[in-house]
């Protein structure tokens, strides 16, 4: 069964934290503000979300403001691609 | 300090820059300076505030536009304790970033530590970059900035008789630039001007450029390519201003102090302007940061062995 945008998403955080790709967190987790990704992670999920979903990031999108967490990362691939994520 | 070997890395400084390799080779990411320009900005400034570099308390911060030959421009007026209450040297900040890149945003960790722990009033500006705006439209800028800081530094409670042109990298090259341009203009009189880390020779051909050119966090590939966007002649467009370690220095230039990082690709760049400035009789103190690496002010919340260099940094600005 194809990974959903979130399960993707979830996956992506998880191997570009540096406390581990065991580390848990929920959806509306901060993720940057509780340290489960820090500025270099950023960049990794970034590069992994535009590998998985075809797409390139425009400028406007590179803010902190939409790598908060799990939530805020799908709702800034929904408004790219034109479709809301599945969870 | 002209060497063929390279120096030892601070402890500090290579376990960041082993973080930062790792991490790079893990997601298979490219050199930043490689990724297309508009990208790049916006990315050095997300990377920049999710590293999340402690804001030192300010008394006032307050978004301004600056008149310049070219229109407004961005800035931001930094004071670090209330107005009265110290005797506030003006601190013109020039932000780094190759003129390509970076801005007042990128750089507001740094303006607020400058006008806390000096104390000082900081005046920042957001410069026109390349390659949009061809050389010396950056520099200009930068002067205006210093004709507006000069104009309403009372008003805001810093001292105009003591005004310090301060920047890191470009910025701290602009810095000198700016100090260049108020002599020959007979504009104001500068106290001081604060390097941090200069490119003061855009023909990149100082030893350092060679001994810390790959693997010290600011290569040779990255500085030439910020060089071109700069000047299109390439090196043939340095001039005394943005190559003032090329070219005498004028007696009566404003004093200065740089502060030089080791392991620096432009660490020799500063070395060979000082002797330009003894030169001339042009008072400047450098300091040597061992072990460290290109724009370390910046990175100090992520490089402690900075900490003591922020110090006689700030004391000299202090004293200016």
């Amino acid at each position: 069964m194809p990974q959903t945008t979130r399960e993707l998403l979830r996956n992506v955080v998880r191997q570009a934290s540096p406390l581990g790709s065991d580390v848990r967190f929920a959806d509306d987790t901060p993720i940057l503000a509780d340290g489960i990704i820090d500025s270099m992670g950023i960049l990794g999920i970034m590069t992994e979300i535009e590998r998985a979903l075809g797409v390139t990031l425009p400028p406007e999108a590179l803010v902190t403001e939409n790598f908060q967490s799990i939530d805020t990362l799908a709702a800034m691939v929904e408004q790219l691609s034109g479709r809301e994520a599945a969870p | 300090m002209i060497r063929a070997e390279p120096a030892a890395l601070h402890p500090d400084t290579r376990a960041y820059l082993a973080d930062m390799s790792a991490l790079m080779a893990k997601m298979k990411l490219p050199p930043l300076w490689t990724v297309e320009l508009a990208r790049r900005r916006a990315l050095n400034k997300m990377l920049i505030a999710s590293s999340k570099p402690p804001l030192a308390p300010c008394d006032l911060v307050e978004d301004v536009q600056i008149p310049t030959r070219a229109g407004p421009r961005r800035g931001r007026v930094y004071r670090g304790v209330p107005a009265g209450t110290a005797d506030l040297p003006v601190v013109v900040y020039h932000h780094g970033g190759g003129f390509a890149i970076g801005g007042i945003d990128e750089s507001d960790h740094e303006c607020r530590r400058y006008a806390a722990a000096t104390p000082a009033l900081v005046v920042a500006i957001e410069y026109r970059k390349s390659p949009e705006h061809p050389y010396p439209a950056s520099e200009e800028d930068c002067y205006d900035a210093l004709l507006w800081a000069a104009d309403r530094a009372a008003s805001y409670g810093g001292n105009p008789a003591r005004i310090v042109l301060a920047g890191v990298s470009a910025g701290a090259g602009a810095a000198t630039a700016t100090a260049l341009r108020a002599l020959e203009r007979g504009g104001p009189r500068i106290a001081l001007v604060a390097a941090v880390t200069p490119w003061y020779d855009k023909t990149l051909s100082q030893p350092s450029m060679q001994t810390y050119g790959s693997g010290f966090h600011l290569d040779r590939e990255e500085v030439e390519h910020y060089r071109d966007l700069l000047l299109p002649a390439g090196a043939a467009g340095a001039d005394r201003y943005n190559s003032p370690a090329l070219f005498p220095a004028p007696a009566g230039l404003a004093p200065h102090y740089l502060l030089v990082a080791e392991c620096d690709a432009v660490a020799d760049d500063s070395y060979v302007f000082a002797e330009r400035l003894a030169a001339a009789g042009v008072p400047y103190e450098l300091v040597l940061a061992k072990g460290l690496i290109h724009a370390f002010t910046l990175l100090a919340h992520l490089i402690p062995a900075a900490d003591p260099y922020l110090d006689g940094l700030h004391a000299a600005i202090r004293n200016a």
